[in-house]
């Protein structure tokens, strides 16, 4: 191999071994508490470093101490052939009295690959129990019990009315684990440039916390589908103090309101200014990133707008920028900068937005994109096919998409009037099943079998194993909702209910409701926790032949409740 | 396994995601042919098409390239960073730059690869990146492994591209790419049988040990009823876990004496080689070493960002013993998504810049020099005023190694709307 260009010296210094030792590396590590960890799992620390390495986010050192100040190890020592006393667990949020099996009517023998009682003609007969699996991150007894005493409409409508649900408990826990979620922008940009990250991992593990125990479920599954449909990706510069603003103000308080009342907030919202480019947008240059991304994912859909269109939206939107100046209160807030406003007149889908409007223009262009006849007939369109995909089902038909569009049609966009549509028992009946999205997958088994939190990293790690944790898709369409997407890699989600059975200790499980005397009673225990009474025969006969005949070890029920999590049956919903 | 000595400080050393405890594996099958950890492997036919494997590595953060690959010979450089400079060769300072060619020059935590280009297998590429303005990490690399910037509609990578518009090196492949990560990276994304794995030895259910066959039996088993999307990738996830189930990667034995660092890359980068060699018709394999976001307390002579290019420089020195020094086809390339400013700034780090260094390794890479239309470093002839300006695109060093060491020449599939200018960095 010729060294063409090198003139290098005949002898070369040898590469220094060891290496002199560095301050600021070392203390680091010395700092990361990894005492109590196993072999091949990751500390907290490694779970935050390694997603952040991942997205190319800067960890600075005091984050990593940070990090292992919030919690020590995630995980707990393997106890494989140990039987701990788990009596003195501080119990399950979910589960206060032991249930009853809820359908009698439940058939000896369902179809083998469904879960949830369909029958032949893929229709179930327990719509009620669909309507649950369906508005929730996994049932749980609470809404089950409760949808089965109060039927179905009535669960539903419960469920719409989120502001009625009592959520005490929950509010209680976050307003006492974290302290950012109420803090001011200003305060958030003032962390973000010490360096601290405290509202970003605050979010994860409160949309953790809420996704998971939340009596509000329906609330929660709208919560994710519009952080996916207004995707912002937390690591990208400015997200991490952006994104949870933007969540606590933007999502939340519209999430079951007016569609347009979100698109508005968002057109303002910091955290999509800056991840959308819109933030540095001039009359004379202006950026075209937001203009596109508006139309092409948050309203009219793919191919309904002209580039013609993207450069008139760009410009009505110049100027919506954020204050980024220390000295103001509002410092992190939305600020319409007027000199770097186009004020000229535009035209947007054939029409005039007047000259003059300044700030004005924004909204206006939300109203044509969202209630002009053009505008209304193309979004309304646009959403009720996602709506229906997220709830009913890949390749709904065409006649519940015109329902769902009608619905916003009729009420200028009212979300919930949308879900009442594709959440109606004669569409919910006949809807196929869905491949649960990975962070859905996870929160499921959390929520079926009685567990309480008492830590977060453990999830964010797994999540990203199976490759979804909130919040971090890096292009704005948000995380696929495609069961084609997501079946790709099994793995991941086989490996996860043995991390949380045998691994971590952050999530603790009560198995004292699977702890019985014969093969059948456990067999059957997990028939009424895990599947609602629902299991399907074949998965039956599977985990009593692994169970075997009693006596049965601690690790011999943990291992069963793996293999039901990772049956194909609960991997669907 | 001995522990590296190029670990250093014993902290460093805990970077280690894993113990390396394993008895030595060729030393229990000395006779064998099939070497021990390979213990039920099938080796592919003879004869495949010639074309290399690629092992990409992303340096994730924007890695400072003028330290990386330092321009000694270009007394801006020493203008620019009055403090963060690696000393010039003839210096006399114990942390004095590894001259290369007279005009560049490696630090001393990098010249653990002074080997590999000595033997003409590396190649270094000077004032390279992706054109594209932007200095945000996650537009830059986003771009870089899409392959081209700016294009909403394109989500698919480079790697991924290439991977779909050529037949598979061997077609009973249970899988073609695999990402070294939680994650699959862009680059492989909409590659076919491309899958990520975080730890290619823990690649089998987790859970109590002795039963593990026993559930993943179980696994099998109920997936045989599943819908069709479902049971056909669980059975591609299981031949693939049988597959690298089947390789010892803990008590895989480097050739030559080669001993990689023991931190996660090091690690990550010795299972490559394990997986290459056991044939079983992997193409491409990707691989990040993160924490090059140096904006503060950089230390390139010692200390932090020293500690990472010797875990680079040692890992990759390894990994050319071991497998290049084999003769195996294959090739690697090493890049990031944008370099830094060449001004150090008043916290002793370097803000986000454009222009940086690629690094390749290869048997067929015409190495042993450092390929640069050096734009200089005065003040003048900076990009935007700051930065080093990029005089070759790093499109024109991928699509020459997609073309002539991976035999695709739909180049206008793997980079579309771009049309390659050939810098002859393979022979």
């Amino acid at each position: 191999m010729a060294t063409t260009t090198t003139d290098s010296p005949t002898t070369r210094p040898q590469p220094l071994s060891p290496m002199p030792s560095g301050p600021d590396r070392a203390t680091v590590l010395k700092t990361l508490g990894r005492e109590d960890r196993i072999p091949g799992l990751p500390s907290a620390q490694e779970i935050a470093a390694g997603l952040i390495a991942r997205h190319g986010k800067p960890l600075n050192a005091r984050d990593l101490q940070r990090i292992t100040a919030i919690t020590r190890s995630a995980w707990m020592p393997r106890f494989y052939d140990a039987a701990p006393d788990r009596g003195d667990w501080p119990g399950s949020v979910f589960v206060d009295q032991p249930p009853n099996l809820p359908n009698p009517e439940a058939p000896d023998t369902p179809p083998d690959t469904d879960h949830d009682g369909t029958s032949v003609d893929g229709c179930t007969f327990d719509t009620v129990r669909r309507l649950v699996d369906r508005t929730t991150f996994g049932f749980s007894w609470r809404e089950l019990d409760y949808a089965y005493t109060n039927g179905y409409d009535a669960y539903l409508e419960w469920q719409l009315d989120h502001e009625s649900i009592d959520d005490s408990v929950l509010q209680t826990r976050l307003d006492t684990e974290f302290e950012t979620l109420d803090e001011s922008p200003r305060r958030h940009v003032l962390r973000a440039w010490d360096g601290n990250y405290d509202m970003m991992w605050d979010l994860l593990n409160a949309t953790f916390l809420r996704q998971a125990t939340s009596g509000r479920q329906l609330y929660e599954r709208m919560v994710e589908f519009w952080s996916d449909h207004f995707n912002i990706y937390l690591f990208k510069d400015g997200g991490e103090m952006f994104k949870p603003i933007d969540d606590r103000d933007v999502i939340r308080p519209h999430a079951l309101g007016k569609f347009s009342d979100i698109v508005k907030a968002s057109t303002r919202s910091p955290a999509m200014l800056t991840y959308l480019d819109g933030a540095f947008s001039f009359a004379w240059a202006p950026n075209e990133n937001y203009a596109r991304e508006l139309m092409e994912l948050h309203t009219l859909g793919v191919d309904n707008f002209t580039q013609q269109d993207v450069k008139q939206v760009a410009r009505c939107f110049t100027g919506f920028t954020i204050d980024y100046n220390a000295n103001n209160q509002s410092l992190g807030q939305f600020r319409f900068e007027s000199y770097w406003h186009d004020h000229g007149t535009k035209n947007v889908l054939g029409q005039k937005v007047p000259g003059g409007g300044g700030v004005a223009d924004g909204d206006r262009v939300i109203d044509i994109l969202c209630h002009s006849p053009k505008g209304a007939a193309l979004t309304s369109r646009f959403l009720a096919g996602k709506l229906a995909v997220r709830f009913w089902g890949e390749n709904p038909p065409a006649a519940l998409v015109d329902e769902i569009a009608q619905a916003y049609l009729d009420t200028d966009g009212d979300i919930k009037s949308m879900l009442r549509v594709v959440l109606a028992e004669r569409w919910l009946r006949c809807s196929r099943p869905r491949l649960k999205r990975p962070y859905h997958y996870a929160l499921s088994a959390i929520r079926t079998v009685p567990s309480y939190i008492t830590g977060y990293w453990a999830l964010i790690y797994l999540s990203d194993t199976m490759g979804q944790t909130p919040f971090l898709w890096a292009p704005p369409n948000g995380y696929p909702d495609s069961s084609a997407f997501w079946a790709g890699h099994m793995l991941p989600r086989w490996r996860y209910p043995n991390s949380m059975f045998f691994e971590q200790n952050e999530v603790q499980f009560d198995l004292q409701p699977f702890s019985r005397q014969t093969t059948d009673e456990v067999v059957e225990a997990i028939n009424i926790y895990i599947f609602g009474g629902y299991m399907p025969r074949s998965l039956r006969l599977e985990l009593a032949d692994y169970l075997g005949p009693p006596p049965f070890t601690n690790n011999r029920l943990r291992e069963v409740l793996t293999l039901a999590i990772s049956s194909p049956a609960f991997q669907q919903h | 396994m001995s522990r590296s000595t190029q670990g250093g400080c014993n902290e460093y050393v805990d970077l280690s995601r894993r113990s390396f405890l394993g008895v030595s594996g060729a030393a229990l099958a000395a006779g064998a042919v099939v070497p021990a950890w390979l213990p039920r492997v099938a080796f592919a036919r003879e004869g495949a098409v010639p074309r290399d494997i690629l092992v990409s590595l992303f340096l994730r953060g924007g890695a400072d390239g003028l330290t990386l690959c330092v321009p000694h010979g270009d007394p801006d450089y020493y203008t620019a960073r009055p403090t963060l400079n690696i000393p010039h060769p003839d210096s006399g300072d114990p942390a004095s730059a590894v001259d290369l060619d007279g005009f560049f020059g490696l630090p001393r935590a990098m010249s653990a690869l002074t080997t590999a280009y000595d033997d003409g297998k590396l190649l270094f590429v000077h004032a390279t990146g992706s054109v594209d303005e932007t200095r945000s990490h996650f537009d830059a690399m986003h771009f870089m492994e899409v392959g081209k910037a700016r294009d909403p509609s394109l989500y698919t990578g480079w790697v991924g591209r290439h991977l779909i518009t050529v037949p598979p090196l061997d077609d009973q492949a249970a899988i073609r790419a695999i990402g070294i990560s939680t994650g699959l990276q862009r680059q492989l994304v909409g590659a076919p049988k491309a899958l990520p794995f975080p730890d290619l030895n823990e690649s089998s259910l987790n859970g109590p040990a002795p039963t593990k066959d026993a559930r993943l039996q179980s696994i099998d088993d109920m997936y045989q009823r599943a819908p069709e999307l479902l049971r056909t990738s669980a059975e591609n996830t299981i031949s693939t876990m049988q597959l690298l189930d089947a390789i010892d990667f803990a008590n895989y034995q480097p050739a030559n004496g080669a001993v990689y660092p023991e931190s996660y890359f090091g690690y990550s980068l010795k299972s490559t080689a394990a997986l290459i060699k056991a044939q079983v018709g992997v193409e491409a394999i990707s691989l990040d070493i993160g924490g090059w976001d140096t904006h503060e307390s950089q230390q390139p002579r010692d200390g932090y960002m020293a500690y990472l290019m010797q875990e680079l420089s040692a890992s990759m020195a390894a990994f050319h013993l071991d497998v290049i020094g084999e003769g195996l086809p294959v090739t690697l390339v090493a890049m990031s998504e944008f370099g830094r400013v060449v001004a150090e700034n008043g916290s002793q780090g370097t803000d986000h810049g454009h222009g940086n260094v690629m690094m390749l390794m290869g048997n067929n890479i015409s190495g042993g020099r450092v390929l640069s239309q050096w734009p200089g470093l005065h003040p003048d002839l900076l990009f935007q005023q700051q930065d080093l300006a990029i005089t070759i695109d790093y499109r024109d060093i991928l699509a020459e190694i997609v073309q002539n060491r991976l035999a695709n020449p739909d180049l206008g599939f793997v980079f579309p709307d771009y049309t390659p200018n050939f810098r002859g960095v393979t022979s």
